[in-house]
């Protein structure tokens, strides 16, 4: 099943490393790592909404 | 059992609010950015951040966003109740209240994103009903013991990480009921979010306006209940540990 991992490089409650070996586990995954916290689709919300389209369009 | 006919709520401009049913009973408060019920393109599910609301998604507010999101509050938040039986609140029964929000707005599949501890939920989701997902698009959270795996840039151990923020959970919970009055009043405004956009906790916010009523609203939640949810989730296994033995991750249908 296609993934996509958003992370932020500063999340504190969930953090990046942790997406990145998530990611690595799945066959078909793809991991983005974000200048943001754990609020990353409220600091850059066109950043991450044009990753979701993108992918939405990728899978559908 | 709390008996509520599912129908409409409320509407504002960019969301409509919709109560569904939920396997166990529950009433669940379901929402949605397409409002007239008139958008045609894809659907995304939205599994969001513990005790989250519409307005921590700006992107997905805007009339020309390209999808139709379909989400809910969690049991107890946001206008969602709390079950009758107060343990039916992990992940469980968080896919069982995302199938039957799919269920009510006629999703058969879709793409699932989710935030924090809704990262979660989704993959919970997908590892129960394959057929009804179509991809997984995962924001700020990882698949399962997310406890685990909080605290990520102070490089504790997992094990250290789990029993800390466990630990602040109980306590949290614990004195919750003196502290809700506290936080329910607090004033969150634009400004608020200026100051914690200086504190390292988060950045600058695209849209301060909605990120303080997000804010706003969650912190409405009862504080003790939102750290009951918090520690029922929290005993859901990472999904690694329990399905990477199983095949399910590489080599199987994940």
């Amino acid at each position: 099943m296609p993934a996509f991992f958003v992370a932020g490089t500063y999340d504190v409650p969930a953090g990046a490393r942790d997406m990145a070996s998530a990611a690595a586990r799945m066959k078909e995954a793809t991991y983005v790592e974000l200048r943001a916290t754990h609020f990353a689709q409220m600091e850059q919300p066109d950043v991450v909404h044009q990753l979701l389209l993108e992918f939405v369009e990728h899978v559908g | 059992m709390e008996k509520t006919t599912p129908g409409p709520v409320a509407t504002e401009t960019r969301v409509r609010f919709v109560d569904v049913l939920s396997d166990d009973g529950t009433r669940i408060r379901a929402w949605t950015n397409d409002p007239d019920g008139t958008f045609e393109g894809p659907t995304v599910v939205l599994c969001n951040g513990l005790g989250t609301n519409p307005w921590a998604w700006p992107a997905l507010l805007e009339p020309d966003c390209g999808v139709r999101v379909v989400s809910r509050n969690h049991r107890g938040t946001g206008g969602s109740a709390r079950p009758t039986d107060t343990d039916r609140v992990g992940i469980t029964e968080f896919v069982e209240d995302g199938l039957s929000v799919m269920d009510h707005f006629g999703v058969d599949t879709a793409v699932l994103m989710g935030w924090s501890m809704g990262v979660n939920t989704m993959f919970e989701l997908a590892l129960r009903h394959p057929e009804r997902v179509s991809g997984l698009f995962a924001v700020c959270g990882v698949p399962g013991n997310t406890f685990a795996t909080m605290l990520g840039p102070l490089h504790l151990p997992h094990w250290a990480a789990r029993i800390a923020t466990v630990s602040l959970s109980r306590v949290m919970k614990l004195s919750g009921r003196a502290l809700t009055p506290i936080a329910s009043r607090l004033p969150i405004g634009p400004r608020t979010m200026g100051v914690l956009g200086h504190t390292g906790l988060m950045f600058q916010q695209a849209d301060p306006e909605l990120s303080a009523r997000a804010f706003r609203e969650l912190l409405h939640t009862p504080i003790e209940w939102y750290f009951h949810l918090a520690i029922k989730t929290s005993e859901h296994a990472r999904l690694a540990e329990r399905h990477q033995r199983a095949g399910l991750l590489r080599g199987g249908h994940l």
